[in-house]
């Protein structure tokens, strides 16, 4: 396989993780404080947490061969942005979660 | 608690360390100055799938038991905050876990020269390593406080 078309699979992965990492924030937050989606997703997958895994899994999955047909990208530098953005996303992500569960415990 | 659901949970904590475990080890491996690609390769699929295995057990315990039989026992106890901060928190950030680890071995699965040859790459490899594995140790120590809530 050539370099480019490999680095054009590892950047599909690294954005499809980076937007599937925003999802999981966001979708974490705000089935916490819509009732309706929780209750969606309750309804739809069983459990909540169920239904927020495996969408994130299908995002993740959907995304990437969508990415190489849409932006495939084979510049090296791009890659290694695209690796620091997961990286921060995932930092970021993890803390908002955790301080929006610090919050609603105090709040309540 | 069923005898599977024991096995399930004991299997979820298992497999989540040896997840963390190889993960660590492919941290550690990218310090070095002369990479083993092909162990950094075995080292993050075991992690991916190690971490993939706890997702399906732990979820499965989580899903059938714990909120029905646990969550209520904590939030009644002298440390409601354990599953109001801690679970909550646990549960969600665990998601970030396999996708990583998905794309750590995707970087030594096709890039494995490059790898070896670009230092800014094995740095960002080492990066996402690293957060992977103290995310993994985080929620290893919300596990514990979690269970010591119950008790």
């Amino acid at each position: 396989m050539k370099t480019d078309l490999k680095i054009k699979i590892a950047n599909a992965f690294a954005v499809s993780a980076a937007i599937t990492a925003v999802f999981i924030t966001g979708v974490t937050i705000y089935a916490d404080l819509n009732p309706t989606l929780k209750d969606w997703l309750k309804n739809t997958f069983t459990h909540h947490w169920i239904g927020k895994g495996f969408l994130a899994a299908i995002i993740f999955i959907a995304l990437i061969p969508l990415i190489l047909f849409i932006y495939p990208n084979d510049k090296k530098e791009r890659l290694l942005k695209n690796l620091m953005i997961l990286f921060w996303l995932t930092i970021i992500g993890a803390l908002v979660i955790f301080g929006f569960f610090v919050y609603e415990y105090f709040k309540h | 608690m069923s005898g599977l659901l024991k096995i399930l949970l004991i299997s979820h904590i298992f497999l989540g360390l040896a997840g963390i475990i190889a993960s660590y080890a492919v941290w550690m491996g990218l310090l070095k100055k002369k990479i083993s690609v092909k162990f950094l390769r075995l080292s993050s699929l075991v992690s991916l799938v190690f971490f993939l295995l706890s997702w399906l057990t732990g979820g499965y315990y989580y899903a059938v038991y714990y909120g029905q039989s646990v969550r209520g026992v904590i939030k009644s106890g002298s440390y409601p905050w354990a599953h109001s901060i801690f679970m909550e928190a646990k549960e969600h950030i665990f998601f970030f876990i396999p996708f990583l680890a998905a794309v750590i071995f995707i970087i030594f699965y096709f890039l494995n020269d490059e790898i070896e040859s670009d230092g800014r790459l094995k740095k960002a490899a080492m990066f996402l390593a690293g957060l992977t594995t103290i995310l993994g140790i985080v929620i290893t120590v919300s596990g514990l406080i979690i269970s010591g809530a119950v008790r």
